[in-house]
């Protein structure tokens, strides 16, 4: 386990009686890439603003680098970069104007910071360009860009590709995984978009509700993650019916990506196969699968749901 | 924030130009005292408080309308170091609007030859120290135009306060209370428009507790404040 770099415990936050965030306990360590997963109005955003000191927790503690966020903690927020939620830039400046007067802001004196962070994040050749004139996905690279202008140690990055295209996302993705590997820097990312964070995640956590559901590292994760048999035929109630009448099969459902999915380690596909085409059942596909973190989070939130 | 700037010097500019040249189209001559008494009025009656309170708010607003606030205060500083330089950075903005306007009237006395009085440098530093006072005094209403900006997080507000101030200065000045009220005691301090009723000690103490009390508002409030804006 690495040096902590972020470490929550414990965090509510209540609006006149409804909680926002409940008891959140999370913890990064130096080179996490720690996706921070969860529903719209589960409770990312401000978890995020507590941590970068924007709103007040009601109770329970953020440290950062070891140093505990609210009175005085501004040292300490030289370390960290953050873009939250959407990067806002003054739109009458130019990309490197708003970045020079973050640079100013951050008291850094060489200028060659801004060039780095231009082509960290491609976009030197549209530094002349006013930030009105920016799309979404190159607003959001520059938010990066500006986060980064200060070398942290820590980038904390709310949902940076929410609104964003297919190519948009990938960019992004790209670079958060560029600057975790070549200036190593911990990052934080939250998102409900789950196939990116799995893509890029070393460690994630999965808020509900104001509640940390679960924290585990995506090893863990993959670990937990059940296997199952996945069928497509031409009759899935015949075939459901079947299979739990003739095999005994108990944990077999039916799912919204058109499959029948079977959790039941014991079972040879072989002896499925063999019934249902014996029962004039087509089977199109028939293949050996695994639970992706969607369906993890898609389990644990039911859980959750229910256990509230 | 630029065209505000400019615009904001040249429609009082513009109003006593039109005044002088309606008092000349009415064959009374012009009088460079006069003038000068007219722009300071206008300034202090008119302009300056709507216009400040809107510059102020603005100023003040535009960091959560822009979404720049989230960047602002995760920097490595304190919000009461945010908020005191937005209060530094209008200095040189109201200063700018200030003597833009002075140098626009001024020049536009020039546009009428034949004044009845001469034109002397002792009125013109009078009249540019009546500037200076009441860019002094406007200042200190600014928390006011602030404190309400921060509150709705929109500069909207402010620029009603700032309209407010305009109606209900008019309003006070008719009235004994002239320095008991922030903005016509600003007016009176600067123009002696009503010396029976300019008592400075009075004057003065309105205006700093006009002055401080918003100041520790904000203080207050934005140190506290949950920031949600981005």
């Amino acid at each position: 386990m690495g040096q902590a770099i972020l470490q929550v415990q414990g965090l509510c936050k209540h609006y006149k009686g409804v909680k926002a965030v409940d008891g959140v306990d999370m913890r990064l360590n130096q080179g996490d890439i720690y996706g921070f997963l969860g529903q719209n109005g589960a409770g990312k955003t401000t978890t995020i603003r507590m941590m970068m000191g924007l709103i007040r927790p009601s109770s329970g503690s953020v440290k950062l680098f070891g140093e505990e966020v609210g009175k005085g903690s501004n040292a300490v927020l030289r370390k960290v970069g953050s873009v939250i939620e959407y990067p806002g830039f003054y739109p009458n400046l130019t990309a490197i104007e708003n970045l020079d007067l973050h640079r100013r802001s951050m008291g850094i004196k060489d200028k060659r910071t801004l060039e780095e962070s231009l082509h960290t994040t491609g976009l030197w050749e549209a530094r002349n360009r006013k930030a009105s004139n920016f799309s979404l996905g190159m607003k959001q690279r520059l938010g990066i860009a500006r986060a980064i202008l200060h070398g942290p140690e820590l980038l904390i990055l709310d949902e940076p590709t929410n609104g964003l295209d297919p190519m948009g996302i990938k960019e992004i993705r790209l670079l958060i995984q560029e600057l975790a590997q070549k200036r190593k820097i911990t990052i934080l990312v939250s998102s409900h978009i789950l196939s990116e964070v799995e893509q890029l995640a070393t460690k994630v956590g999965i808020i509900h509700r104001g509640v940390m559901l679960e924290e585990s590292t995506m090893n863990e994760l993959k670990h937990k993650n059940r296997q199952y048999i996945g069928l497509q035929v031409d009759d899935f109630a015949k075939s459901q019916a079947l299979l739990r009448e003739e095999l005994g099969i108990r944990d077999c459902r039916m799912e919204d990506d058109g499959w029948l999915r079977i959790y039941d380690d014991d079972r040879q596909p072989g002896e499925m196969n063999r019934l249902l085409v014996r029962q004039g059942i087509e089977v199109s596909s028939l293949v050996a699968m695994k639970d992706s973190l969607e369906d993890y989070f898609v389990r644990l939130v039911e859980g959750g749901a229910a256990r509230g | 924030m630029l065209w505000l700037m400019l615009l904001g010097a040249l429609l009082p500019a513009m109003l006593v130009l039109f005044v002088a040249v309606n008092g000349i189209s009415h064959d009374e001559p012009f009088r460079w005292a006069y003038y000068f008494d007219m722009q300071v009025q206008i300034m202090g009656m008119l302009m300056c408080p709507a216009l400040f309170s809107l510059l102020i708010g603005y100023l003040f607003a535009r960091e959560f309308q822009e979404r720049t606030i989230n960047n602002l205060l995760t920097g490595p500083h304190s919000r009461l170091a945010v908020v005191a330089s937005k209060f530094i950075i209008a200095i040189p903005v109201l200063l700018s609007v200030q003597l833009l306007t002075f140098l626009l009237m001024l020049g536009g006395g020039f546009l009428f030859p034949g004044a009845v009085d001469a034109f002397t440098w002792s009125m013109l530093a009078d009249e540019a120290w009546k500037f200076c006072l009441l860019l002094l005094l406007q200042y200190a209403l600014t928390p006011i135009s602030a404190a309400v900006a921060l509150l709705w997080r929109s500069y909207i507000p402010a620029m009603g306060l700032g309209i407010f101030a305009v109606i209900s200065e008019m309003i006070i000045m008719q009235s004994k209370y002239i320095m008991y009220y922030p903005w016509s005691a600003t007016l009176n301090l600067a123009t002696n428009m009503f010396p029976d009723r300019n008592s400075a000690s009075i004057g003065y103490t309105t205006m700093a507790i006009v002055c401080v009390v918003p100041l520790l508002f904000i203080a207050a409030y934005f140190r506290r404040a949950d920031v949600h804006s981005g």
